[in-house]
């Protein structure tokens, strides 16, 4: 399947990233509407060891082990291969938290269980935060 | 084709049908559930009976769904398994089968306790079919009794609230979640929690009189309601009975194979072995279940596949607080308190043996990957890992190849 990719030796830590996403997921059409004076939750976020940056969203895993954990069968996989959340399922225990090895799943404000979904569930339909890295950062491709 | 016999309604038979069929679509695959009812999710009948979710929404699937995966699924009791490879349930009917998966699960442990036949309105809070009865009861109002206050009784709770103001909790050890929690955290969940449920603790029930219940201190609490969760058992007569090897759950090896030959058994029913004391334990998570499940799946559809890394661990929220922890809270603690949250850690021998957070738990799965690997700390402060742990904990050329694409942590 089509993954995700950091290419971390390439990550300016600028975090445009983190705004794209946050506006990908936001149902607004317009950025700066989206985004001004908001509090972002994106779904990527920009992380560093001291010495370099890399942009960190879900794996995609082959044996989710989120999955595995949800007792409300709001974590599944898709035909694609994405593991995608249903939040009306969500009953926001954490379970999928205590499990990620890579800390990519999260529980928001709202109290339920949130990803990266590929932006497959919003209507850019492509991953923003790979589209508008502006260094190939984070890529997106089939390996 | 292959015959294949699963007995048991829940995560662990979930898990088996999606090994089996992981590894080949050419499979005869019988479920037989005791419960009336398609494969549905236990953990979601206390926050069914809090209204957090709908009753229609604990099941795994729609009902179709295993039709269509050709699953055929009898709703029956098993009564026995037969030395000629066949499932004998109540009424006699036999399913031959050439593998067989045993996920029966636990059943509610009710001691015998003095004055429990006089009790009017008495409940266990295990199936759906006990929430549905239980919340029948609630439904008329009333003061309710809950004796137990683990993971099951505190979740009950917070269900039963919905329905009525008094609701007390009595346990016979000190502090709620004993089992799941520590002494420290244990009492941060109490006191949080003593506005809104009536805690009595270090209170060892002696009998009932009538509705009314009398502990062994001589203190009494009358109720209309009953509820018991005094902990589980698993249901091992099926396999006792045909001579498998018991301890406390089921015996099985790392690929979920009992000491009977084409016979597996996966979930509450089993003994896991447990990573970080290195021993076999009942553990009974959901996780474990569903892992365990899948992995009995595909050794019985012929690929070999093994469980090894199981640890305890609970995530759970309680009336607003959210707790939870993974592996053993022995050796070394490191405690951290920022503002409303707890964390403790502790670590033996350079490695982490367990955590447990009251609060947020953002990316605690990093910590409980540390444990289940038992990936050395090094020199890096303990109160660091409790506060701010992200993917920059791992070894440099791990994360790169995780983030690349050439390796899944």
């Amino acid at each position: 399947m089509k993954r995700i990719y950091v290419r971390e030796e390439w990550c300016l830590g600028c975090r445009l990233c983190e705004y794209e996403c946050a506006y990908a997921n936001s149902g607004i059409g317009n950025i700066v509407l989206a985004l001004k004076d908001k509090e972002i939750d994106p779904n990527v976020k920009v992380q560093t060891d001291g010495k370099i940056t890399f942009a960190v969203s879900c794996r995609h895993c082959d044996e989710p082990l989120c999955i595995s954990a949800c007792i409300s069968g709001a974590l599944s996989k898709d035909e694609t291969g994405a593991v995608t959340v249903d939040r009306s399922k969500c009953v926001g225990c954490g379970s999928c938290v205590m499990v990620c090895p890579y800390g990519a799943v999260r529980i928001t404000k709202e109290g339920t269980a949130n990803k990266c979904q590929l932006c497959m569930n919003n209507t850019f339909g492509e991953p923003l935060c790979v589209k508008k890295c502006p260094n190939g950062a984070i890529v997106f491709e089939e390996k | 084709m292959k015959k294949y016999v699963l007995i048991g309604g829940s995560i662990a038979t979930e898990g088996a049908i999606e090994g089996i069929l992981s590894v080949t679509k050419n499979a005869d695959i019988t479920v037989i559930c005791g419960e009336k009812r398609p494969l549905y999710s236990r953990p979601l009948i206390s926050y069914a009976l809090e209204k957090k979710t709908t009753d229609d929404k604990i099941y795994f699937h729609g009902e179709d769904y295993y039709e269509k995966k050709g699953v055929k699924t009898v709703y029956a009791e098993a009564s026995a398994i037969d030395p000629v490879k066949q499932v004998v349930l109540a009424e006699g009917i036999a399913y031959p089968y050439d593998e067989l998966l045993v996920a029966t699960g636990s059943k509610p442990f009710v001691p015998p306790i003095k004055g429990l036949d006089g009790v009017t309105k008495k409940h266990t809070f295990y199936t759906m079919d006990d929430m549905l009865a239980l919340r029948a009861d609630l439904e008329q109002g009333g003061k309710v009794l809950i004796v137990g206050a683990g993971l099951i009784g505190m979740k009950c709770a917070e269900g039963v609230k919905e329905y009525v103001d008094e609701v007390v909790i009595a346990d016979m050890a000190p502090r709620p979640l004993p089992a799941a929690t520590t002494p420290e955290a244990g009492a941060i969940v109490e006191e949080r929690l003593s506005s809104i449920v009536d805690f009595r603790l270090s209170a060892a029930l002696d009998h009932f009189d009538g509705n009314k219940a009398v502990f062994g201190s001589g203190e009494e609490v009358e109720f209309d309601v009953l509820v018991l969760a005094l902990g589980v058992r698993p249901q091992v007569a099926l396999l006792k009975e045909i001579g498998a090897e018991v301890n406390r759950g089921i015996v099985v090896n790392e690929k979920m194979q009992t000491s009977l030959p084409h016979i597996y058994a996966a979930g509450d029913v089993v003994e896991s072995y447990e990573a970080v004391g290195e021993n076999k334990r009942l553990l009974q998570l959901f996780p474990s279940a569903y892992l365990g499940g899948k992995t009995a799946g595909r050794n019985m559809a012929g690929e070999e596949s093994v469980f090894l890394t199981d640890i305890p661990m609970n995530a759970t929220v309680l009336f607003g607080v959210r707790i939870t922890s993974a592996g053993l809270f022995v050796g070394e603690k490191t405690e951290v308190t920022l503002g409303e949250d707890y964390r403790a850690l502790y670590t033996e021998g350079g490695r982490i043996n367990g955590f447990i957070l009251i609060g947020d738990s953002a990316r605690a799965g990093i910590l409980t990957d540390f444990i289940r690997k038992k990936r050395p700390i090094g020199d890096m402060d303990k109160k660091e890992l409790l506060a701010g742990r992200d993917l920059s904990i791992y070894p440099a050329e791990e994360r790169k190849a995780a983030l690349g694409g050439k390796y899944e942590i």
